[in-house]
């Protein structure tokens, strides 16, 4: 029996209005935001040992940022006006500046990707004959100098750019968070701590990504795996999660202590709406047990083979991957659950499979990133070691 | 600077790209917007074009005095016409009747209103259709709702 909306109740207690598609947006662009921090440590902080994914992040943070807005886009319908809220964005709006934010991360993220791979293009371009040349010619900007002068400056400005890069993501996934934590008459999402939590997560989800991809990628490239960077990379993505679980945590502890009025409604969707998907899967699955395989993996190190700790480091990855994108779902949907006049809550939500915003429109959005990737690798390496990129553009540190 | 002439065209390029587009949206921006606030100015004139649907309440009371004084007494006083019904437009203009009213018997009319929802006030009469009308031994278990299943016992003007 359908129910239609007319009808002695308010429409936001009835209606998700905010689908599988709001839960895939903050998910996809947490990946962009983290893939970049990955990268970021390499250019910006030195971290040498993660060398082996500076690229590998870097162009993982451009291939899910080409298709962040794909999830509003299914969402809202009308492609056709999409533009507007850029062309005259009102201020007062957070939505607005999403245009403007966007625009200037990309931007960021295309130069210092061309950067990179800048003497790879170069050589590639006076490889090859016909249109791939001029392809790669125009992409070098018609300039074939990759004198050692040429490179240093490169180094300098790709450091720079990483640099600028960072308060980009941040502010990029932050102001994701924002526009749940700014929603005044929703007890689930108005917290200022929400945006530090999307951004945290953001950070995890993304570094989780660029494990599983390297992993998979040097499977399949049949190319050694190098143990220190999956290492270093277990060790922060250990200590991401740690402050990521232990903020969510924070919040509920804050909500149940306080028992404010709001309680009436968060212990239910607690213990009935939300059992499942917060208590059982991004609590205890997805944030005790990579805690606890990470927590092996870094303080065992001397006692477990390297291969190993890679295999426990890929699981653990997996697994935050779902923590990550349960407590999207969590909260999108969570917040949307209950009564904003706290007089109940409305049916679960169940995604259908084949509507415009169901499950296969997620799953296809949520593959065209890989596609990207693989195409781009086919014409530029995601792992940087052919003997003359070596010296080249990633070497600073 | 020697060695930088490929980050000065990236940057001419850059540059070339953000004048076209302030130039592209000032093609862009609709006429009259901003004149008199956010918004297309000259959409207040297309709103006021366009014909009036809904009567307003009361507007089927000059022909049927009598339903709507039935109606006034009962259950639905505050529920209007139109909404059970049709707008006005598509049935009388001018203090003419034009073309037949639509009248809906079909229980989903009903439900829009009382299926029960946990949403809804409380104190809302509210039924779960299919189970009233199983409690009523209007229907067994399983079996399709008949048509103008709730009107056989609530007539919608008396109640
Ligand atoms: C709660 C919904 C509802 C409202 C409000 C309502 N009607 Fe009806 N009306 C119906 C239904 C259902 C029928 C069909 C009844 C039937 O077939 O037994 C109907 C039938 C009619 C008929 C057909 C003649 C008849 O009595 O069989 C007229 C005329 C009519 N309505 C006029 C009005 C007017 C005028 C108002 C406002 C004063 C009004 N209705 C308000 C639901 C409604
Ligand atoms: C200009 C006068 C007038 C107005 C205003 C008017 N009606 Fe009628 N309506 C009529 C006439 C005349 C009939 C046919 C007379 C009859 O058979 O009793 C009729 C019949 C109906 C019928 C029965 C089906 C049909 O079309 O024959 C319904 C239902 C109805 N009206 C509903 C409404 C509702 C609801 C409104 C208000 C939105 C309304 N009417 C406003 C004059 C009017
Ligand atoms: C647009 C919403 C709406 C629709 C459609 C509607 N109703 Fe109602 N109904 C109401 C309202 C409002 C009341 C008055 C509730 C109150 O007294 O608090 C009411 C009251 C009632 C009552 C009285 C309950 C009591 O407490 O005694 C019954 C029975 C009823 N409606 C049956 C129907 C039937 C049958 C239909 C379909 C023909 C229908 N309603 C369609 C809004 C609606
Ligand atoms: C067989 C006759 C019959 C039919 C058919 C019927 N009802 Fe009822 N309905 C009743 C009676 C009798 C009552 C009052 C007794 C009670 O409250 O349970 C009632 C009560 C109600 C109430 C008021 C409940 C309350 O809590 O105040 C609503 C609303 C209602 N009916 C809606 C409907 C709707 C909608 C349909 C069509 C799906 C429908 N009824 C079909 C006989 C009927």
């Amino acid at each position: 029996m359908s129910h239609a909306l007319t009808g002695y109740l308010f429409p936001n207690d009835v209606h998700i209005l905010w689908s599988l598609m709001i839960v895939m947006y903050p998910y996809i662009t947490g990946l962009v935001a983290g893939a970049f921090i990955v990268s970021s440590l390499y250019h910006v902080f030195g971290r040498t040992e993660l060398r082996p994914v500076a690229r590998l992040s870097m162009s993982a943070s451009l291939a899910f940022l080409l298709v962040a807005t794909l999830p509003l886009l299914f969402h809202l319908g009308h492609p056709e006006r999409s533009l507007n809220i850029v062309i005259t964005p009102h201020f007062t709006s957070a939505m607005a500046a999403f245009g403007l934010i966007y625009t200037l991360y990309l931007t960021l993220l295309v130069l210092e990707i061309w950067l990179v791979y800048r003497k790879d293009i170069i050589l590639t371009a006076s490889r090859s004959r016909g249109l791939k040349r001029w392809i790669f010619a125009t992409m070098a900007l018609g300039v074939y100098d990759i004198s050692e002068e040429a490179l240093r400056v490169d180094r300098r400005v790709i450091t720079v750019l990483a640099a600028l890069g960072i308060p980009a993501a941040c502010i990029l996934h932050g102001y994701v968070g924002f526009m749940f934590g700014s929603v005044k008459a929703n007890y689930w999402w108005s917290t200022p701590l929400m945006p530090v939590i999307f951004l945290f997560s953001a950070v995890m989800s993304g570094m989780a990504m660029v494990i599983i991809l390297y992993l998979i990628l040097m499977r399949f490239a049949n190319r050694p795996i190098d143990p220190d960077c999956v290492q270093s990379l277990a060790r922060w993505l250990w200590l991401f999660v740690v402050m990521t679980v232990t903020m969510e945590m924070l919040e509920i502890v804050t909500l149940a202590y306080e028992r404010n009025e709001e309680w009436v409604v968060i212990a239910p969707l607690l213990n009935t709406k939300l059992a499942f998907s917060f208590v059982v899967v991004q609590v205890v699955f997805g944030s005790l047990i990579p805690i606890l395989l990470l927590g092996i993996v870094v303080l065992m190190q001397p006692f477990l083979t390297s291969p190993l700790r890679n295999t426990i480091t890929f699981i653990a990855s997996l697994i935050l991957l779902i923590q990550v994108f349960a407590m999207r779902w969590n909260v999108v949907i969570g917040g949307q659950i209950f009564s904003k006049s706290l007089s109940g809550f409305r049916e679960s939500y169940h995604p259908q499979l084949l509507e415009k915003e169901g499950i296969l429109s997620a799953v296809l959005i949520f593959i065209v990133p890989f596609v990207f990737l693989a195409l781009f690798n086919k014409f530029l390496p995601l792992y940087g070691d052919a003997p003359e990129t070596k010296a080249a553009t990633t070497e600073e540190g | 600077m020697e060695h930088t002439k490929h980050l000065w065209r990236a940057f001419l390029i850059l540059l070339v790209l953000g004048v076209a587009g302030i130039f592209v949206r000032h093609f862009l921006i609709p006429e009259s917007f901003g004149e008199q606030g956010f918004y297309r100015y000259t959409s207040l004139g297309e709103f006021k074009e366009k014909p009036v649907i809904h009567g307003a309440v009361g507007s089927c009371t000059s022909c049927h005095q009598e339903i709507a004084d039935t109606k006034t007494a009962g259950k639905h006083a505050s529920v209007s016409c139109e909404v059970c019904h049709a707008p006005e437009s598509v049935h009388a203009a001018g203090g003419q009747k034009i073309a037949d009213m639509p009248t809906n018997p079909s229980h989903t009319l009903c439900a829009t209103c009382h299926q029960f929802l946990e949403a809804r006030p409380k104190e809302f009469p509210q039924v779960d259709v299919t189970q009233h009308l199983i409690d009523l031994g209007v229907m067994a278990k399983g079996e399709a709702i008949p048509d103008g299943a709730c009107i056989v016992c609530h007539q919608p003007h008396t109640l």
